[in-house]
Parts: C-alpha cells; sequence; structure tokens
C-alpha cells in the first residue's frame, strides 16, 4: 500500500530576479513499512522534499499523498493534527524543547494530541533507547547522541505512520551514528513504520531498502 | 601604511545603525523616557520644594527662622551674645504713616539692620533700587507706584508721608513687592538716620537658631531663650514654620525618598532592559568580526559607541521633555488656574541635568557592559553560537507533568526558566504599579470632598466677626439674634437650622486642669501664672440633633450626651492634653454644676469657644445649657445652616442676599471653601494623575521590550513546537498563560506591597494633614489592572502573530 505519494511536486523561491527552483517536478511513491534512504549533493532539493512530505513546507504546485490524503490544501490547523499523528520527524539538531525534561519531550506530541500518554510505551521506547535511566533529566544534561535518541523516542511515541529523518546523524560521532542507525532501523521493523531519511552518507544510504537520489531538485534515480 | 582602525569601528557603528532603526528606535525612546522621568520629576520636586519656601518666606516677610517682638535693649544685647541663636537682626518699627493718594493708603514703616534687612530681601520680591541711606529717602513696596492717579511713581520721586500728624517728605530710593501690601496698606523701609530721629514703636528681632532644628529642640531652645531674656506677656517670642522637622516631616521625608528609589529604579531597569537585550542581540555578530579579525578592544569600542550614539540622541530628547514640561508646561497650567505667578520661584537647576545626563548614561553603560564582557570571554566560534536568550536551566531535575495540561506545563516552565529575566519582568512591571497605586490613592485621598467635609458640614457657617469698639480694641459682635434665626429659617431652600450657643463659666483650678495649662503653656506661649489668672471660658450648647449627624456617633453615646451629665471636648485636642475628670463650672451668676468628662466629639469641625479666657471650653447639650443658665446670658455663637437637597447655591445666594452688608456677621459657605482648594486639589489630581500614569507606562514599556526580545529569543523554539505537532492555537494558548502568570504575579504584588506602602504614606500625610482619608481609586486602580492583564496577554500575541507569518522551516532554521 502506497502510504507516501507525489505527483508533479514543485518548490520554487523566488529571489529578486532569480527563481530558484528546489524541487521541480518530483514524482515518486514510498510503500507502507519500507526504509528509503534520500541521497544527493548540498543543494539539490533534499531537505526541501522531506519538509514537503513532513506537512512542513508547502509546495508551489504538484500533490502529496500521505494515507491517501492530500495535504497540500489542507489548512494549516488540520495540517499540524494531521501531521502529530501520522508523522514523526526527527531533526538533525535534535530539535528538544529545552524546558521539558526528557519524559515530558517524548510525550509532548500525544499530550498535545490530548491524549494520555502511553506510559507503558514510552518506558519501552526509552528501554530501547538506553534512556532509562535519564527520565527527568533535561536536554542540556545529555550529549548529543543521547538527545538524538530522545528526539528519536519522541519521534515514536504517537505510533506515527511515518518517521521522517533528515540527517539524523549529521551531528554525531561515529559510534553514536551507528547507535542511532541501528535504532531507527529496528524500531521501524518493530512498529511496521515507514521510515524515509536523508543522508549524504553512500554508507548508511546502503542500508535502506531503496535510494532515491535527488539532483536539481528532480529524481536522478529510484 | 597602517590603516586608521579606529575610522573603521566609527563606520562600522553608523552602517550597523542604519541597519537596525526599527531597534534603535526602541532604544531611543526608552531612553528618553528614562531621561524624561528623571529630569521632569526632580525639576518639579526641587522647584516645588524652593516655592514652598519660597512663599512661606514671602509669607512672613522674612527668611528667619524666630523673632522676639517688643524686645528691650537688653535682650538685644543677650540674643546677640547668646550661643542658642546666630544671625541675630533688629528691625526697628516706626509709628504707621499716611500716604495721601488718590485713597488714604496707610504704610507701615521700619528701619532693618544689615542682617535684618539681609533676611527680609529673601521674603520680598521684585527689588528695584537700593535701601535708603541718607536720611530722607524711602523705600516703598510696590502698590503704591500706581496709588497716584494719572502718574507712576519712580525711584527719586518725592513722596510726602505723615507721620505722627506731621508731613515728611521723602525722595524714593526704591521698590519692592512685599505680601504685607493691598489697598489701603503697604510697607516702607527708611534709613538708619531717619529711625534714630524716630521714638520707635518697638523693636522686633530677628534670629536663626543655631544646630538642629528638630521641632522638639527649637522647643527646648525658646524655653531656655524665655528663661535667659525675662520674656514679658507683653512679649512674644516664636519660631516659624519654616524649618520645623517634626516628627511626622521625618516620615514624610523617608516615604518621598523611598519613592524616589522606585523612581530610580524603574528608569534604572528600562534603560538596561532595553539595552542589555539589544546589545545581546548583537553577540553573534560580533563574534563573526572577531572571526574576521576584530580585536575584543575593536569589539567593546564599537559596543560602547553605539551606546553613546542612542544614549546620547534618547538623553537630548528625554531632558529636553522634560525641561519644557517642568519648566514651561506646569507652571504655564498652573499660572492659567491660579493667580499666582508660579514661575516666580521656578529655577532652572543645571544640577538636575547634570544628574540625569550621569545616571542615564552610567545605566547604558553598565547594561552594555555584561554581555560585551561576556562575548569577549567567548572564542570567535562560541560567539557565533550564541543563543541571547540562554535558558539558565539548573542542573536539577523536574518531577514530570502527568496531569497538567502540557500549555500550562510549557508556561510556567517557560516563565521561570530564565530567572533573571522572569525577575526583571516582574519588578518592572511590578514596580511601575506600585508607584501609580501610591501616587493615584494619594490623590484620591486629598480629594476636594475630603477636605471640604473637613472645613464645614453644614452649607452654610453663620458666626460673631470682630469689630472695633469706641475705644478702638477689637470685640467680638453680637449679632446672631432670635430675630435673624427666624429670619433664617424662614429662607428659601433652608431645611434645618442649628444653634451653638454659649455661656460665660468659671472654675476654680485644680491639679485635674494641671495638663491642659501646661499644653497651653507649650502651644501658646503663654505663662502659667496668665492662664490661672485668666482661667474662664465657656460651656457651649449643641443641638443633639446636630451631633447625631455625625457618623460613628453610637446610640449609647447620644443617650449619653443627652443626659447632661457629661462634658465633651473637640477630638482635635485628644493627643494634647488630659482632660480633668470633673468640672465644677460657676456661671455668672453663681450657679454651679458639676460635669464628668464623657469623651471627644469628631465632628471634622474644630469647635472652640469665643471666650477670651484661657481656661477649657465644654461641651454639652444645648437643652441643659438651657436648663443651668440664664436665658439672657446665654450668647449664639454660631448658627449651622443645613440646605434643602438639591437646593445648596439656592440657600446659600439667599442667605447671603439676607445678611449683605452686615459687618458684624462672617459667613463660610461649602461653595467658598470648595472655591478655595479648587485649584490646588485640582494641579495635585492632574500631576499626581498623570506622573501614576508614566509610571505606569514605564513598566508596560519594560514589560514590552523583556517579552518581546523573550519571544524573539524563542522564535527557533516556537517553530519547533509547531513542526512536533504543536498547533498555533495551542501556542497562543501557552504565551497568553505566560502573560497571564506575569500579569497576575505583578498585580498580586502591587496589592500586597504597594498596598502596605500606600496605606502607610497616607497615614503620614494624615497625621500631618486631617482630612486626608484613605481612599483607593476603584475605577482607576480597575481600569489600569485590566489595562495590564489585556497588554500581558496581547503582546505575546502579538508578537507571534507577527512571527508566525514567516515560513516555518525558515524559523527553524533561525539562529
Amino acid at each position: 500500500m502506497e502510504v507516501i505519494k507525489t505527483t508533479e511536486l514543485k518548490k520554487y523561491y523566488s529571489k529578486g530576479s532569480n527563481t530558484v527552483k528546489a524541487l521541480d517536478g518530483v514524482n515518486f511513491s514510498v510503500e507502507q513499512g519500507e526504509f528509503i534512504a534520500i541521497v544527493g549533493t548540498s543543494g539539490s532539493g533534499k531537505s526541501t522534499l522531506l519538509n514537503m512530505i513532513g506537512g512542513l513546507d508547502s509546495p508551489t504546485s504538484g500533490s502529496i499523498k500521505i494515507n491517501g490524503k492530500e495535504i497540500q490544501q489542507m489548512k494549516s490547523e488540520e495540517l499540524t493534527i494531521f501531521r502529530r499523528r501520522n508523522v514523526g520527524f526527527i531533526f538533525q539538531n535534535y530539535n528538544l524543547v529545552p524546558v521539558l525534561n526528557v519524559y515530558d519531550n517524548i510525550s509532548l506530541p500525544t499530550r498535545l494530541d490530548g491524549n494520555k500518554p502511553d506510559i507503558k510505551f514510552i518506558h519501552e521506547l526509552l528501554e530501547l533507547m538506553n534512556m532509562k535511566n535519564y527520565i527527568e533529566a533535561m536536554p542540556t544534561e545529555l550529549s548529543g547522541g543521547q538527545q538524538q535518541r530522545v528526539a528519536i523516542a519522541r519521534a515514536l511515541a504517537s505510533k506515527p505512520a511515518i518517521i521522517l529523518a533528515d540527517e539524523p546523524t549529521g551531528n554525531l560521532d561515529s559510534k553514536s551514528s551507528s547507535d542511532v542507525l541501528g535504532l531507527l532501523k529496528m524500531t521501524s521493523e518493530k512498529y511496521h513504520q515507514t521510515l524515509v531519511m536523508i543522508t549524504h552518507n553512500e554508507q548508511i544510504a546502503q542500508m535502506a531498502d531503496r535510494i532515491i537520489r535527488i539532483e536539481d531538485g528532480c529524481i536522478a534515480s529510484v | 601604511m597602517f590603516y586608521n582602525t579606529d575610522l573603521v569601528t566609527k563606520n562600522y557603528v553608523k552602517d550597523s545603525l542604519k541597519f537596525r532603526r526599527g531597534r534603535n528606535f526602541i532604544s531611543i525612546i526608552a531612553i528618553a523616557l528614562a531621561a524624561f522621568i528623571l529630569t521632569a520629576v526632580f525639576s518639579i520636586g526641587i522647584n516645588a520644594l524652593s516655592s514652598y519656601d519660597s512663599m512661606t518666606k514671602r509669607f512672613y516677610g522674612t527668611s528667619a527662622e524666630g523673632c522676639l517682638t517688643n524686645a528691650e535693649e537688653k535682650q538685644i544685647l543677650a540674643l546677640q551674645k547668646s550661643s542658642l541663636v546666630s544671625d541675630v537682626g533688629v528691625s526697628t518699627v516706626l509709628p504707621k504713616g499716611i500716604i495721601k493718594a488718590e485713597n488714604d493708603m496707610k504704610i507701615m514703616l521700619s528701619y532693618e539692620d544689615k542682617t535684618s534687612y539681609s533676611m527680609v530681601k529673601q521674603g520680598i520680591w521684585n527689588v528695584q533700587g537700593n535701601y535708603p541711606e541718607k536720611e530722607n529717602e524711602i523705600m516703598l513696596s510696590s502698590n503704591f507706584i500706581q496709588a497716584f492717579k494719572g502718574e507712576n511713581l519712580k525711584k527719586g520721586d518725592k513722596i510726602f508721608v505723615t507721620i505722627n500728624g506731621s508731613e515728611e517728605e521723602f525722595i524714593i530710593s526704591g521698590f519692592f513687592s512685599s505680601e504685607l501690601m493691598n489697598e489701603e496698606l503697604g510697607k516702607g523701609f527708611v534709613s538708619e538716620k531717619y529711625s534714630e530721629k524716630m521714638e520707635a514703636a518697638e523693636k522686633t528681632i530677628y534670629f536663626n537658631f543655631q544646630g538642629t532644628k528638630q521641632g522638639n529642640d527649637v522647643e527646648k531652645i525658646l524655653e531656655d531663650l524665655t528663661k535667659e531674656l525675662n520674656i514679658t506677656k507683653e512679649q512674644k517670642l516664636q519660631a516659624f514654620s519654616t524649618f520645623d522637622f517634626s516628627q511626622e516631616k521625618l516620615q514624610v521625608l523617608i516615604v518621598i525618598i523611598i519613592v524616589l528609589i522606585m523612581i530610580l529604579v524603574c528608569a534604572y531597569l528600562l534603560i538596561y532592559n532595553v539595552f542589555y537585550i539589544s546589545v545581546s542581540q548583537d553577540v553573534k555578530t560580533y563574534g563573526l568580526l572577531k572571526t574576521l579579525g576584530a580585536t575584543g578592544k575593536q569589539i567593546k569600542k564599537i559596543i560602547y559607541r553605539q551606546s553613546i550614539y542612542l544614549g546620547s540622541l534618547g538623553i537630548f530628547i528625554g531632558i529636553a521633555v522634560g525641561l519644557a514640561v517642568s519648566m514651561y508646561g506646569l507652571p504655564a497650567l498652573v499660572n492659567h488656574y491660579s493667580n499666582q505667578d508660579v514661575t516666580a520661584f521656578w529655577n532652572f537647576h543645571i544640577s538636575i541635568v547634570l544628574f540625569s545626563v550621569l545616571f542615564t548614561f552610567a545605566t547604558i553603560f553598565v547594561s552594555a557592559k555584561r554581555p560585551a564582557k561576556r562575548m569577549q570571554s567567548l572564542s570567535a566560534v562560541e560567539s557565533l553560537k550564541y543563543m541571547e536568550n540562554e535558558r539558565e536551566i539548573k542542573n536539577k531535575k523536574l518531577k514530570t507533568s502527568k496531569n497538567q495540561s502540557i500549555s500550562t506545563v510549557m508556561a510556567y516552565r517557560n516563565m521561570f526558566s530564565n530567572k533573571k529575566r522572569s525577575i526583571f519582568v516582574l519588578i518592572s512591571l511590578s514596580l511601575g504599579l506600585i508607584i501609580f497605586l501610591c501616587v493615584s490613592t494619594v490623590v484620591a485621598s486629598i480629594s476636594p470632598k475630603h477636605y471640604v467635609d473637613s472645613m464645614i458640614d453644614s452649607t452654610i457657617e453663620i458666626s460673631n466677626e470682630y469689630v472695633m469698639n469706641e475705644d478702638g480694641k477689637y470685640i467680638l459682635a453680637d449679632a446672631l439674634t432670635e430675630g435673624l434665626v427666624q429670619e433664617i429659617r424662614s429662607t428659601e431652600g433652608v431645611a434645618d437650622v442649628y444653634l451653638e450657643q454659649a455661656v460665660k463659666y468659671d472654675t476654680e483650678d485644680s491639679k485635674e486642669f494641671d495638663s491642659f495649662i501646661q499644653w497651653m503653656e507649650k502651644e501658646f506661649s503663654v505663662k502659667q501664672d496668665e492662664i490661672r489668672s485668666n482661667f474662664y471660658a465657656e460651656i457651649i450648647g449643641l443641638d443633639a440633633e446636630l451631633f447625631d449627624k455625625y457618623k460613628g456617633i453610637s446610640k449609647k453615646e447620644l443617650e449619653k450626651f443627652q443626659s447632661g451629665k457629661y462634658y465633651y471636648i473637640s477630638s482635635g485636642y485628644k493627643k494634647e492634653f488630659i482632660p480633668p475628670e470633673k468640672v465644677e463650672a460657676v456661671l455668672e451668676d453663681g450657679t454651679r454644676q458639676v460635669f464628668s468628662f464623657g469623651g471627644y466629639i469628631d465632628m471634622g469641625i474644630f469647635i472652640c469657644s469665643s471666650s477670651d479666657g484661657l481656661g477649657l471650653s465644654l461641651i454639652v447639650p444645648e437643652t441643659e445649657l438651657e436648663k443651668i443658665a440664664d436665658k439672657n446670658k446665654i450668647n449664639t455663637n454660631s448658627i449651622y445652616i443645613y440646605a434643602k437637597n438639591g437646593r445648596e447655591s439656592e440657600a446659600i445666594q439667599n442667605i447671603e442676599s439676607l445678611l449683605s452688608g452686615n459687618k458684624e456677621i462672617d459667613i463660610l459657605s461649602v461653595e467658598d471653601v470648595r472655591e478655595d482648594t479648587k485649584f490646588i486639589i485640582t494641579m495635585l489630581t492632574v500631576i499626581g494623575n498623570g506622573f501614576s500614569l508614566i509610571f505606569v507606562f514605564l513598566g508596560i514599556m519594560n514589560f514590552i521590550s523583556l517579552i518581546s526580545a523573550g519571544i524573539q529569543a524563542r522564535k527557533k523554539e516556537i517553530s519547533i513546537l509547531e513542526s512536533i505537532g504543536m498547533t498555533k492555537k495551542q501556542i497562543l494558548s501557552m504565551l497568553i498563560k505566560e502573560g497571564i502568570g506575569y500579569a497576575i504575579i505583578s498585580v498580586g504584588v502591587m496589592f500586597t506591597i504597594g498596598l502596605g506602602f500606600t496605606l502607610l504614606a497616607v497615614k503620614i500625610l494624615s497625621n500631618m494633614v486631617g482630612w486626608v482619608r484613605f481612599t483607593l481609586p476603584p475605577l482607576t486602580v480597575g481600569i489600569v489592572c485590566f489595562m495590564v492583564i489585556i497588554l500581558c496577554v496581547l503582546i505575546p500575541v502579538v508578537m507571534y502573530r507577527g512571527m508566525a507569518k514567516e515560513e516555518l522551516m525558515e524559523r527553524i532554521r533561525y539562529e
């Protein structure tokens, strides 16, 4: 079942008299449970594509379907709600909320949805991430690798259908990178989630089920 | 060749100032506002104090602190040698003269010796010409200038003054203005040579006190002087009130100092917050400069140069506006409503300008110093990564918030994550609100209504006037006859008429009166022997219905009063002396009556006897008076007239026209009292409320700058929340809760600490001025609280809405 589908997706930026074509007619789809790696050079449009899929950015034209729903026409509030229920986003810079501890960071998307957090599941995630002893720690007390684990747990906590990861190991050392990737792959398999990850590292890309290459805003190879 | 690096920094500063116009505008406004407050408050305060001092000196006609009238030569010598006083000057008072101008005008002549004249000079103004030196020279008060029809007198003109029946010719040596001048009376100074020729009416010695000017110490000095100089009953030794630092005045000083400190802190916080934020926001840019090779010294120079440019402009604007308001705007407003030229006392004080400049610049440098220092200690790379909103989240594990709403948890955590900033926000807002509450409550507490209520309770008060008898002495008329009372009762608009009647009584001096006699001696500087030998007064009969009109009198008390067994005295005497337990009153016809002390009458008016005796006047029910005294011996001292509802003006007009031309009767109406106070209280209300609102504005400005900076700094964080699923509504809810939190805490502080301080201030004021009553202005306070809450909610919302117009990803990438 297609869980993500883009049709003639375009994103153009106007800068003065120049037009920058970040995405120039991208067509691709992702099946449920797939692990997709998006690779490309700097400025190729891979982050733009991921942001479009995650509803963090709006296309100039084209369509994006997530679980059969077209998201580009959704209003801001509707899109936000849709995103928190269906998408888990992992940023390169972790982007944890500094005023909340580990537990509150992880349970945040669920609580934003007005639901009671599944404490058992959160503990399970923390166990998986090897972060059980840090449940009340603040983000400033954690290392980069630990913060990224918390970010992964946050992305998984609301049990979304799709995990989007934008260079999740970009700011980590090799050991932490290896741990994080392993966790991502394991959890996506365990919870049957679709994982779309941006990386510029070929080795990491090889771990995926499929690699999508982007160049100059277009899909070069799938 | 070395490039001029100073020029580089100068150019950089100019370019950077052009680039950040919006932020610079806010900085300039903040500095200008602070400078304005400092300049205006201190200028008005100092000028008001010196005006009061000047006006008091003008009232007494001298800057001297005390005087002895009818002084003898040996007393003059004794005072000149006394260690208790200094600056002893002698005023030789000569017989009154008459100047035959268009109307006959009296002139009070005196010769002032050098010391006395130096003190008199501070009590007169518009001085032209010189003090008379030649025997035939005279210096006149300026009301004589236009006294002659068709010609204005000038220096050098001749003038004839009739003194002791003989006409003397003088040459005018100068003019001056004095409080002691009107259409019929003026003042004149003559030379020493002339005064030696004339027989002096009396000599008055003016002097200053040595050392401390505390009220109690002055009393002690007067006591010592009385003994030292053997003061007789024809002489009066007194202290003038300008310098009496009584206990209450010290308390007032403390309150004023506290308010001034609050003003300084408010101004300091405003500048500090705005500048600190402004510099902190540029740390990344400075980091960039560092990576490009700028030294720490050069960057410091840039920061301070920017501060000087912005500070100079802001200070200039603030001081200019402050001076315009305090030196011209306010006095013009006061002059418009009063018949006095207040600007005569208003002076420019360079010290105030210097203080404002120094204080403001010092604050600017202190506020720029910390981020500048921090930036110096950071490496170039660290500076680039610097987040201006450093979250000072302590290394402390926070309990998980399982059951609370997420937006409430976030709001609470955000409020106190940066403790320093939160405290600054709260202090800024709270201080402004505390000053507002204090000033607006003080203004409301000195409302015209309170003053009028304290001066007169009835609509009109009629009493006997002092008139001159055939022997040339002033005596109290007896014009309030039964017939007049009937006429008044039947006047249109009059509802009720009450009489204050009295009969003379004598009593035997006893130990019971000791406290009263000691008070009389101290209060009126009259010797005990004289008091005891004139120990008679009046029994005043008051209509019980009038007594009943005053609030706070219980039925039991009223019945006690009506029993006639007790005497009462005015509550104004409450702390002054201990009233005797029993008084045996002996009336003129020999009737004796014993009264026990019943209590004090708090009637808002000071009932005092019209008797010339020095005994204690007693208040009893009118019915009792009629019982014990011969009807023919009962005098009507005063008549209290109450108008019908809504017909006050009519009643006043009718009574005034009924009694017009009657010089034996004095009329005081509630309209007269209101008119007297209208000007000063209007001014106090306008100025007081104006300033109190400025402080609220200061506090709010501080709040706005801190909160908007805080939200700007959290731009990325807020965007991340959006990215993980927090809707705009939820974000707004969080921000609104933060705002409400600040508002509630600040308003809470206003109603606790602020109210406590306000109560203290009003209490001190009411100790000095009895008619001041604590009155909270509910509407003003309510509106301001509401406004503060609205602003605390609106500002974060407006900031966020502005921010949210930007694309989400752009905001997430914001550094």
